[in-house]
């Protein structure tokens, strides 16, 4: 484990030639996949892949890297506005067989991510977090028409049988019996992702931003803006303002750490009998990165619930139990003034998300999901008067 | 005399409560899903249909009051000033009243605001900078207030927040 037992800054000198303005600085991961992002949405509407079709595809697919498997119960998964989902099963007397599921691209995702990173991240963490098993990659959609990976299925829920949550996970109530189990899984899990060893592991698409204690926040900065622009069909001032605020603020981190990237309530999946975490989900934005990163996106008021007047982040923590449980268990100091930043760019990531590629992909009709993503654009206003108060105050001491 | 949009509207929720959600395969839980969320969607499109003149109205006044602060406030390098020019140019530059222009305007005026705050961060004076973060923080506190009323039929809020209905954001005196 790579974790920190003081408070010192990260043994990084500042480059002379570092600029805050320097919108050019993108982990490389990232720029490739907003390149290959631009180049789909040229291809015009997209249309949503018939099961038959698909099970054709993975019958194909299978015949060439799985040879003699016999394909059964294709049908799509529902969920996953980021990725079309699709569930199937290699039947029995092959060494291979057992449920899995396809993920795959739709021309443009609410969060455009690298099937190849995600594949690599979930392989290396599998040892330390229950994940599900990477076992195929299409990385470019040679075999599926569009970037694809299959993992073994997982089972699990999002949400306790008969609770309260909305569409992504949004708004889920944990409830009394389960939280006291969850609680300590979803912080053991989190500190062993940032835990993880990735200087000496085999992360192949993953780059360090050390250049500067201030390049993994404004790498940040710089992808998501990126996406604002490329993506926007109408400013919003309270956006604007704070990317100047992001990049006039920019915090040194004191860590580099393998950030999640989308770490809440909603993209895990647990027992819900016994309330054990089956699978940390969702992947697909991790990066290299400041670990006040994923304390803030947990944070966000609109992962969480309010119960008996109670803010809980992800319907576990208050906001204090989680940072003193998270240094509790990491040694890791959370610096208040980094995890404002991190909440704002928290809040400025998720109108990116719904408000901008959201609202673009529906217009462009690239998505399988439209009905949600334009469902789920108004949140963008909840983020937008959350991201208004954390600008308009100091971090607390 | 025509269908009105509320008969319209209605006549598309029933179609699809009575007829086609259950026409659908139990274990095609993505057409389901959809199906629910087009049933919200036409609920909620049919509350704000009387006051999307009103609620389009109100955001672009709300726009230009900002930006014409923002612009006889701005101060700092080139790049600012420049900013600052075109977004006071597309402000007097009034053109029909009809919804299609509205829009076109609310597109125009949020790009230049933004341009111009985009701008002050390379060379605005800390005098604008201050100004200005006060401003659009003053703005945002009222405007995501009135999208977050606009939407609150959603469910998405936790009940925080006081939220007026869209009959009372939309009262004559709000104006």
């Amino acid at each position: 484990m790579n974790v920190r037992t003081d408070d010192a800054p990260l043994d990084l000198q500042p480059a002379t030639a570092f600029r805050a303005d320097n919108r050019d600085d993108l982990d490389p991961a990232v720029r490739q996949t907003l390149e290959r992002r631009a180049a789909r949405k040229r291809l015009g509407a997209y249309q949503p892949i018939s099961v038959e079709a698909v099970e054709q595809r993975i019958v194909a697919f299978l015949e060439r890297e799985c040879p003699g498997a016999k394909v059964m119960n294709v049908g799509r998964l529902g969920g996953g506005a980021s990725k079309e989902q699709f569930g199937f099963e290699i039947t029995a007397g092959h060494p291979m067989a057992g449920r899995y599921v396809l993920r795959m691209e739709p021309r443009q995702s609410i969060s455009e991510s690298s099937r190849r990173l995600e594949f690599e991240v979930i392989a290396a963490l599998r040892a330390a977090v229950p994940a599900p098993e990477p076992v195929w990659l299409d990385e470019e959609g040679a075999g599926f028409g569009q970037p694809a990976a299959i993992f073994r299925f997982i089972g699990g829920v999002t949400k306790p049988s008969g609770s309260q949550g909305g569409v992504t996970g949004l708004g889920t109530v944990i409830g009394e019996r389960l939280r006291p189990i969850i609680k300590p899984q979803f912080l053991e899990h989190l500190a062993a992702i940032h835990g993880y060893d990735w200087r000496a592991g085999p992360i192949a698409s993953l780059d360090a931003p050390d250049a500067d204690p201030r390049q993994a926040a404004l790498r940040q900065v710089n992808w998501w803006s990126r996406v604002w622009r490329e993506d926007c069909t109408q400013s919003l001032p309270i956006v604007a303002l704070a990317e100047r605020w992001m990049r006039a603020n920019l915090p040194a981190a004191r860590e580099i750490v393998l950030v999640h990237g989308d770490y809440r309530t909603g993209n895990y999946l647990f027992d819900d009998e016994t309330g054990r975490i089956t699978a940390i989900l969702d992947w697909e934005l991790g990066h290299l990165g400041d670990y006040h990163e994923d304390l803030a996106w947990t944070l966000q008021r609109l992962f969480g619930t309010v119960e008996d007047g109670r803010q809980l982040a992800g319907g576990l923590f208050e906001r204090e139990e989680l940072i003193a449980d998270y240094t509790a268990r990491t040694g890791r100091v959370v610096d208040r003034a980094a995890l404002h930043f991190y909440e704002v760019f928290s809040a400025y990531k998720c109108i990116v998300i719904t408000l901008a590629t959201g609202i673009k992909a529906v217009r462009d009709h690239h998505n399988h999901q439209e009905v949600v993503l334009s469902w789920l654009a108004p949140i963008a206003h909840i983020f937008a008067a959350e991201l208004g108060d954390l600008l308009s105050r100091n971090p607390a001491p | 005399m025509i269908p009105s949009l509320a008969d319209r509207i209605s006549s598309m929720q029933r179609a699809l409560h009575n007829v086609i959600i259950p026409a659908i395969a139990p274990d095609n839980g993505l057409a389901m899903e959809q199906a629910h969320l087009m049933l919200a969607h036409l609920g909620l499109i049919a509350e704000q249909a009387d006051y999307t003149e009103l609620y389009e109205a109100a955001e672009l006044v709300a726009l230009e009051r900002l930006a014409t602060a923002l612009a006889q406030a701005a101060g700092g390098g080139a790049q600012t000033i420049a900013a600052a020019a075109t977004l006071r140019a597309e402000l007097e530059n009034r053109g029909t009243a009809d919804a299609g222009a509205r829009r076109t305007r609310t597109v125009a005026l949020s790009g230049l605001v933004e341009r111009l705050v985009d701008a002050s961060g390379t060379d605005g004076d800390a005098d604008f900078l201050a100004v200005s973060h006060d401003l659009i923080i003053a703005d945002n506190r009222l405007s995501s207030k009135r999208d977050r009323a606009w939407f609150r039929s959603t469910g998405f809020e936790t009940g925080d927040v006081a939220l007026p209905s869209l009959a009372t954001m939309f009262t004559p005196a709000q104006f």
